[in-house]
């Protein structure tokens, strides 16, 4: 989707307004670090906007900010003028606050977000970290713990002590992490009761913040794919079985990964938790409404350019074969197809396919670690040839934008594609006729 | 330590290391040398990496060291603290599929010790020995030069060995066995014969070690015979056999044992008339011995008759020019054997001869330059059937280098001068890998290039693959451009290859395995 360029200066205008009034806050013992703090978190923020990792569009936009408009009328004890939310490219599940009233859906979990009272259970209790001001108390607590007395006494001590300063240092920060950690997880006890509060008084039952909840219980578990990469590839499992691709499964082992020190509790604690604040709202209300089922749409085919931008290049084909196998083959999902299979090939003949796919890990779902068993495991010349056939296949459906021709031309000069080569390197010279920027092209022969 | 310090070493700590199967991230590299890092080897194959880093003082003498251990899909299997006398370097590790050994160097008081680690990181107590004078001077050399060590070997699922010179009566070698709880099994002491006896591994299997002696009058001397020396699992020697036949004397480069018990030796072999450490070698032989070190077979595959049926006319006249140095030999699933080779001759310095004349005219008492010089050629794989006989020559074009040989260099004969290259890292063969099948082959090496009006030259790197049902071997170039301040290739698992990026701005180093392609 093009960048709405109304909502990207609005959102500029907003942030700008932002820094200029926290900078006026009220004296503190922290003020100056304060301000260095807003000042860090703003520059962070316009480098987010100017590198468009936001996707800025009314389809989206308007349903997102109508969404959050219910809240706030529901809720108009607390001011949520300064509170705006926008739908991001980044393609893990997860919603954040930034603190500076900008709640960030990520793309990642919109998509997997069942109805509109899911949708708006992760918004209130987004807003209810900002209204709760917890951005800042964090910070306050970290300068606070690294400039107190006792922490300033115990550093001291290990820096007297001629021996085994490492192994002190280590044990002062472990604890340090785990008070930081227990921290995290009531407040987020706490935006989920004032969170829970706006959902209701916006009219949602509480089943939807529990089915939230479970929803997110199950971001772990990868999606079920439909597609078989090793048949659409028509890779021989026979002569090339997965075993004999030579690589392991990934296993992510960390210490802080452990339920009694992640940032967020567990969820089962936080629908117990819910469950006992009491039961409000309708649950006859059908949260599929047609604005959200519109939303949705938009959201799923904005997906597979996010994995492109981010150059996630597997889990773009992967995503067009299943959206094929689910649907129908889209001209955009065909263009995606091409450009991923020539950019893995490229980047396996360049020797960097590690940058570019990831090993299998228990967090992707079976066909992206199939298809990383393939790109790292499968002799170069037959891993070229089954990509390069299914380029070759979609390019006829595929968007003649420049983007993909591009890549097309530069697959069949690779792959030494003496009939398809010159009728794409015709017709590309054709429709782009710049001939300053074609001079490269132009030298290209087989 | 000063505050500053000390608020460094606790920002430092916040930071992790990032570990990916695949993808490995080392952060806060600034604080410790690489050269305590290095392959564990279980025979030829890579089973992982290992890191060895100061952490902390201890007391006045000690410090504790941490040990990290990556398997070869770059998991780390281990991190471990050890504490031993701040003086310690840790000069090689080996893997013998149950435990890794791990041999360590204190510079202040001349020890040797040993520590394995099992599959659960379990380290154990150190065997340590007195370092003898001959052993002090390799070690220091090598911890300065970065050399690489490959005096331990892992020669079965109990064992570890590790050779060094002796010298008792004479000058000649010992080998130290390990077992996998880091202690002494035996030790065996090869005879201290008249002269100078010095001894290299050759090859292992779970029944024996099978030792190369050469032996020679004296240091001074270029006049060497060989003999092979097979010890068994219990440190006694079990035969022996001379390398001659009635019309050639033998110098093998390589062995390999099969799993029946079977040797293939393979080298070059000389005119028995002439003292082989001097004439032109006549050939390449195969060897076959069976398990009792008699001789099954013997094959001759001459220069001039041959290789050269095989060659075109110009790579004939450029093979006559040059000898050749067989680094690894492999046994395919097909029973093809294949020598890997490089080319390499010795000839007058053109730029040295002139330097010595200068500072001879100047009056300087001497100058480093030397008047040779030594030019490193094309690699030359010979593949034979199973039978020994020659099946094809490939002679794989790079470009050629000249390497400055040393003060010195200039006398010793060019078999001795070949292992003398190989030591100190001048050729530019790399490694040789092959799959569990042993249906793929893959030989690195790296090929310099110094373009028209740059004062540096550039690397690349280049992967020979011989698979099982190609027609003919293929190469892998190896380029791609980095952003690192420094970029690494090195062996890695059997059809990978280890690419390291030192990024001196984030003081990082990245690690991944990317496939050969062939």
């Amino acid at each position: 989707m093009q960048t709405d360029l109304n909502i990207k200066n609005a959102y500029e205008q907003f942030l700008s307004d932002g820094y200029v009034s926290s900078r006026s806050q009220p004296k503190s013992e922290y003020k100056s670090d304060l301000k260095s703090y807003y000042k860090t978190r703003y520059a962070s923020s316009l480098q987010r906007l100017e590198n468009d990792h936001f996707i800025m569009h009314p389809s989206v936009s308007v349903y997102l900010d109508q969404l959050l408009d219910i809240i706030a009328q529901s809720n108009s004890t607390f001011n949520f003028d300064e509170v705006r939310v926008l739908l991001a490219k980044y393609v893990w599940p997860n919603a954040f606050s930034v603190g500076d009233g900008t709640l960030v859906l990520n793309i990642g979990l919109a998509m997997r977000l069942e109805n509109e009272a899911q949708l708006a259970f992760v918004l209130s209790h987004e807003a209810a970290h900002y209204l709760l001001n917890h951005s800042d108390e964090d910070f306050i607590r970290r300068f606070y713990d690294k400039n107190s007395d006792a922490f300033k006494a115990k550093l001291e001590e290990i820096n007297k002590s001629e021996y085994y300063q490492v192994t002190k240092l280590k044990e002062l920060l472990k604890s340090n992490i785990y008070s930081e950690r227990s921290h995290s997880r009531v407040h987020e006890f706490s935006a989920d009761s004032l969170g829970l509060v706006f959902y209701l008084n916006a009219g949602y039952d509480i089943s939807g913040a529990i089915s939230t909840l479970e929803l997110l219980d199950r971001l772990n578990e990868p999606i079920p794919d439909k597609v078989n990469i090793f048949t659409r590839l028509n890779i021989d499992t026979i002569a090339y079985p997965k075993a004999s691709l030579n690589l392991v499964d990934l296993e992510r082992e960390d210490v802080l990964e452990m339920d009694s020190v992640k940032t967020h509790p567990d969820c089962y604690k936080r629908i117990v938790a819910i469950v006992a604040m009491g039961s409000t709202g309708n649950a006859e209300i059908n949260y599929k409404t047609e604005a959200f089922i519109d939303f949705k749409d938009a959201v799923n085919s904005e997906v597979v350019h996010c994995h492109l931008f981010f150059d996630a290049v597997g889990d773009a084909l992967i995503h067009s074969l299943n959206q094929e196998e689910e649907k129908e083959m889209t001209p955009e999902n065909a263009s995606a197809i091409v450009i991923s299979a020539h950019r893995m090939v490229h980047a396996r003949k360049k020797h960097r396919i590690s940058t570019v796919i990831s090993s299998p890990s228990r967090e992707d779902t079976s066909a992206v670690n199939d298809l990383a068993r393939i790109a790292h495991g499968l002799r170069f010349s037959i891993f070229s040839k089954a990509l390069y056939a299914l380029a070759k296949e979609k390019y006829a459906s595929a968007i003649k934008d420049k983007n993909t021709m591009y890549e097309m031309l530069a697959f069949s000069y690779l792959m030494k594609d003496k009939e398809l080569f010159p009728i794409v390197k015709a017709s590309y010279l054709e429709k782009f006729p710049n001939k300053k920027e074609n001079k490269a092209i132009m030298d290209m022969s087989l | 330590m000063k505050m500053n310090k000390i608020l460094s070493m606790l920002a430092l700590l916040l930071l992790t290391t990032v570990a990916l199967a695949q993808k490995y991230t080392m952060e806060d590299v600034g604080r410790y040398s690489l050269r305590d890092a290095g392959t564990i080897m279980e025979g030829n194959v890579i089973k992982g990496y290992f890191y060895f880093y100061y952490t902390e003082k201890t007391s006045r003498k000690t410090a504790n060291y941490q040990i990290v251990v990556l398997d070869n899909n770059l998991k780390e299997t281990a991190s471990e603290t050890i504490e031993e006398s701040r003086y310690v370097s840790m000069l090689e590790a080996s893997y013998n599929g149950v435990s890794v050994l791990f041999k360590f160097y204190d510079t202040k008081e001349k020890k040797v010790y040993y520590r394995t680690m099992d599959e659960n990181g379990r380290i154990s107590n150190k065997e340590e020995r007195d370092a003898n004078k001959y052993e002090t001077a390799a070690y220091l050399q090598s911890l300065s030069k970065e050399l690489k060590n490959a005096n331990v070997n892992s020669v079965s699922k109990d064992y570890f060995v590790d050779m060094y010179t002796y010298k008792d009566k004479g000058y000649t070698y010992k080998m130290d066995c390990i077992d996998n709880d880091g202690v002494l099994a035996w030790s065996y002491t090869a005879d201290a014969a008249k002269g100078v006896n010095t001894g290299g591994y050759l090859a292992s299997n779970k029944d024996r070690i099978l030792i190369l002696e050469a032996n020679s009058k004296s240091i001074l001397s270029r006049d060497y015979t060989f003999k092979i020396v097979s010890v068994d699992m219990r440190g006694e020697k079990e035969y022996e056999f001379d390398l001659n036949t009635s019309k050639y004397n033998l110098l093998p480069h390589n062995a390999v044992i099969s799993d029946n018990g079977e040797t293939t030796l393979l080298g070059e072999y000389y005119d028995i008339k002439e003292k082989s450490m001097k004439s032109e070698s006549l050939g390449v032989f195969v060897r076959k011995v069976d398990s009792n070190g008699e001789t099954i077979s013997d094959n001759f595959i001459s220069w001039s008759k041959d290789i050269s049926a095989k060659l075109t006319p110009a790579q004939r006249k450029e093979v006559r020019s040059y000898s050749i140095y067989f680094h690894n030999i492999e046994i395919t699933s097909t029973g093809d054997i294949i020598a890997i080779g490089e080319q390499f001759k010795k000839q007058v310095s053109a730029g040295g001869t002139a330097l010595k004349m200068l500072g001879n005219m100047s009056g300087a008492v001497s100058t480093s330059a030397s008047n040779f010089e030594i030019k490193i050629g094309d690699m030359f794989m010979i593949t034979l059937n199973s039978d020994a006989t020659l099946k094809n020559v490939d002679v794989i074009e790079k470009l050629p280098r000249r390497v400055n040989a040393g003060e010195g260099y200039g006398l010793v004969s060019k078999h001795l001068l070949a292992k003398l290259m190989d030591a100190e890292g001048y050729f530019d063969y790399s490694f040789t890998q092959t799959n569990e099948d042993k249906s793929i082959v893959s030989i690195g090496y790296t090929e310099k290039n110094r373009e028209k009006g740059k004062i540096f030259a550039t690397t690349k790197f280049n992967v020979i693959t011989y698979a099982a049902g190609d027609s003919e071997p293929s190469v892998d170039n190896v380029e791609f451009e980095t952003e690192a301040t420094d970029m690494r290739i090195s062996p890695a698992k059997p059809g990978y290859l280890l690419i390291s990026e030192y990024f001196k701005k984030s003081n990082t180093v990245e690690l991944r395995l990317e496939p050969i392609n062939f």
